[in-house]
């Protein structure tokens, strides 16, 4: 359905956000991971048409979605990382000035966006301005507007900043739903975010595509690098500089450690199985190390 | 249509909500006073030398459209402007550069999003007109067609005009900001000195202003005619009018002057594409972000203790501020900072204060950043005021602006030291505080930068101009004597000013 092909962004200075970056997106939810500033919102724009690849083609049920984005753009809900509003306007009215450029019809909107209110919770405030909004009610409004139009293709990058507990999951529950019909793409650095949704992982790293596939295969890889080690203060330390540690509890008998190391990197290292946070630990880690690789798919 | 409506009306509701604009609304209605003057009066608006027509709907009418023409749409400008701005820095842009919507439309809607707001200020002009027309009592029925009619084809099309301007300056990347703000004098009196006739369009209501004149025999055919603000001699005498005919020739040239405008308007959609955030082009361009290195839990270590504050707090604070505010500015500003500064050295001494205006009108950008908070600041802003430093961090602001003045006006301060013109050097102490705190206060209480940019350019202007009583910095001259106030009552002024700027900061402080 939507097609990104070797797409590279270069930015003024000769830095590469996105490195010849190919992904084939269909039908699903797919949970994109990443480090902070590893490329995932340059890419999520580039898929969303708000800005253009360097090189690469985007192309949305084989039409070219650079030169021709109108296509894409009228069947897609985006929530950008960084979502703002009119402060002076409430909600109901930026939804309706967002629907009005989206060509939406006036009486559809009104429906639509009343719709959207109550299932963000948000109905009773609707009318208020939104410069009093909270920053997860802000958010709740961005999810509001990015599901307007029914769209078929729906990106939301870091949609969960911001919302308590109870809401993320809600949010992520609906995430989950949307995608039994439509294109989900939802960009993180939070792995419990896509943990419970997404069967189909990307993992960036520093602009390239390090890993494609379910997160079962992405914890497969960490399998037997992964460890427990119950150690001294000054120890614990030691071993927290040389590899990558995904958890640090303190408890009577010392500091108590999980992390990624390719061999026992303590005498008392107990094997552990890995779960998806280790995993994504160690691929970041690998990916660092070997900046050349990248997987494509 | 709907999407131009609907960007229309956002625009309309997110400029009309602003608390300032009660403040724009009520100045628009005082603007009435001044068009349709007491009686006995000596300034007027719109001058017909000896002679005033009667203050019925159809002169009050005309007198204030032709008004608001001329003055809300040099004011219009900056209220309008900066509403791409705000979008951007509400990431709004990103939502309509991923909408389906096009760029000319997108423009089209600013465009009528802007006219609404400065037809909401005309309206306000015209209920207040009416009301003064009542006052003033010389002829006490209000003709509402007579009354209104000069500001559909007077006034509108000149705000046209200026809400077109404000979406060219909103949509050229080097014009957004400041420099827009301040090419706008020009540009603006340029219009409006240079068309009077076709941008104004002033010339029937001279003329039959003139033609009734003559009719009645009180003045030859050239009567003079002028729209401002002017001092007369002695007040007018009345005479009886009914207004001025309109014919198709000329509600063509005024419909030609608001097509005009909403070309201008429509312009930037040859270059817009995908506007958001300035990400628009093939060339990649922008800012990308460094990519983080995982953060990983860690053995807490205990962490050095750090005094909070010592001696040498406010000139670290100052110096913090100063290099906030200055590093803003590329190198090449600086560079024609220096010049001007260099010039003031080798100039005639006669041409110094004409030096130090100069100097003084190139940080207007920095200025006007005193006491706001940029888009992406409120953090910073709060991290701020919750610190101890909070009070004293507001005459660090002051005193940052000040050393920034000292700086670009050092050359012609050590050439008046030179030449031994303490009185000048003087002026220049006070000009150098009022400026600043001027910028404070300004900032500090509309939050914006526009404010202070469109005021200052005023009066700079008013100073070029020769205006000794607005002389805050001893340029106007008479044989190498002061004219304008003296500098220490520019000084006092420029505390007040402080003084209210602070008030206004620690009250706002107070109601977080």
């Amino acid at each position: 359905m939507l097609e990104l092909d070797n797409v590279t962004k270069t930015y003024r200075g000769g830095r590469r956000a996105v490195d010849g970056l190919t992904l084939r997106l269909g039908t699903g939810l797919l949970g994109l991971l990443g480090p902070n500033g590893a490329g995932k919102s340059t890419l999520m724009r580039i898929a969303a048409t708000v800005t253009r690849p360097t090189s690469g083609t985007v192309r949305y049920r084989g039409v070219d979605a650079v030169a021709h984005p109108d296509p894409l753009r009228r069947v897609l809900g985006y929530l950008p990382q960084e979502f703002g509003a009119y402060p002076n306007l409430s909600a109901r009215e930026f939804l309706s000035y967002l629907a009005a450029i989206r060509g939406m019809p006036a009486r559809t909107a009104r429906a639509r966006i009343e719709e959207l209110l109550e299932l963000v919770n948000l109905a009773d405030a609707g009318r208020r301005p939104l410069g009093g909004y909270s920053g997860g009610m802000l958010r709740r409004v961005g999810i509001a507007q990015a599901l307007l139009a029914d769209p078929r293709v729906l990106i939301v990058d870091e949609p969960t900043v911001g919302l308590d507990p109870e809401e993320r999951i809600r949010f992520r529950s609906l995430l989950g739903d949307l995608a039994a019909d439509r294109t989900v793409v939802l960009s993180t650095h939070i792995v419990s975010d896509v943990e419970s949704v997404a069967a189909d992982l990307a993992v960036v790293v520093r602009g390239r595509l390090v890993h494609r596939g379910s997160p079962e295969t992405l914890r497969q890889r960490a399998a037997g690098r992964v460890w427990q080690v119950t150690a001294a203060p000054q120890e614990a330390a030691a071993l927290q500089r040389r590899f990558p540690v995904s958890r640090v509890v303190h408890t009577g008998d010392g500091v108590r450690m999980r992390l990624v190391a390719d061999g026992p990197p303590h005498r008392d290292a107990r094997p552990c199985a890995p779960d998806l946070e280790d995993a994504y630990l160690a691929l970041v880690r690998d990916a660092a190390a070997r900046p050349g690789e990248g997987e494509r798919r | 249509m709907r999407a131009i409506a609907g960007t229309a009306l956002a625009n309309w509701r997110q400029r009309v909500r602003q608390p300032s604009f009660l403040v724009v609304l009520l100045a628009s209605a005082a603007l009435a006073h001044l068009a349709v003057p007491e009686p006995d009066s000596l300034w007027v608006m719109v001058n017909l030398g000896e002679y005033r027509p009667e203050y019925n709907s159809a002169y009050v009418g005309t007198a204030a459209a032709l008004s608001g023409a001329l003055w809300l749409s040099l004011a219009g400008f900056y209220v309008v402007g900066g509403i791409g701005e705000q979008g951007r820095a509400a990431a709004v842009a990103e939502l309509v550069a991923a909408s389906p919507l096009r760029g000319w439309a997108h423009h089209a809607g600013r465009f009528a999003g802007n006219l609404a707001v400065l037809a909401t200020m005309a309206a306000a002009l015209a209920a207040a007109a009416a009301a003064v027309q009542w006052a003033r009592g010389e002829a006490v029925a209000v003709d509402p067609v007579a009354l209104l009619l000069p500001f559909l084809v007077l006034t509108l099309p000149v705000l046209a005009v200026a809400a077109a301007a404000a979406v060219l300056a909103d949509a050229v990347p080097r014009l957004r900001g400041g420099v827009g703000n301040l090419l706008w004098l020009p540009v603006w009196l340029t219009l409006v000195l240079a068309g009077q006739d076709r941008v104004l369009g002033a010339g029937p209501v001279a003329e039959s202003l003139r033609a009734q004149l003559v009719e009645q025999g009180l003045a030859q055919d050239a009567a003079e005619f002028s729209v401002g603000l002017m001092q007369l001699d002695a007040p007018p005498q009345v005479f009886p009018w009914t207004g001025f005919a309109l014919s198709g020739d000329y509600l063509a040239q005024r419909l030609s002057v608001v097509v005009c405008a909403l070309l201008v308007a429509l312009l930037p959609a040859l270059w817009f594409r995908r506007s958001a955030a300035g990400r628009s082009g093939g060339a990649a361009s922008g800012t990308p972000r460094e990519e983080a290195r995982p953060w990983r839990p860690t053995v807490y270590r205990r962490l050095a203790a750090a005094p909070g504050t010592g001696p040498g707090a406010f000139p670290r604070t100052v110096a913090a501020r100063f290099r906030l505010l200055a590093r803003t500015m590329p190198r090449w500003w600086w560079a024609v900072a220096a010049a001007v500064n260099t010039a003031a050295l080798a100039v005639p001494a006669e041409a110094v204060p004409t030096v130090l205006l100069a100097a003084w009108i190139w940080p207007v950008l920095l200025w006007s950043a005193l006491g706001t908070r940029h888009p992406g600041d409120e953090t910073a802003d709060e991290l701020l005021a919750a610190a101890p430093a909070r009070r004293r961090r507001v005459a660090a602001e002051w005193a940052a602006g000040v050393l920034l003045a000292a700086l670009t006006g050092l050359g012609p301060l050590v050439r008046m030291a030179a030449t031994g013109d303490w009185p000048g050097a003087a002026a220049w102490a006070g000009g150098a505080l009022f400026v600043t705190a001027l910028a404070l206060l300004l900032g500090t209480v509309s939050g914006t930068r526009r404010l202070f940019q469109a005021g200052y350019v005023a009066l700079w202007y008013l100073v070029f101009n020769g205006v000794s009583g607005v002389d805050f910095l001893g340029a106007v001259r008479d044989g190498g004597r002061l004219t304008g106030p003296s500098p220490a009552a520019v000084a006092l002024a420029a505390a007040v000013l402080f003084a209210v700027a602070a008030a206004v900061a620690e009250y706002r402080h107070l109601r977080r």
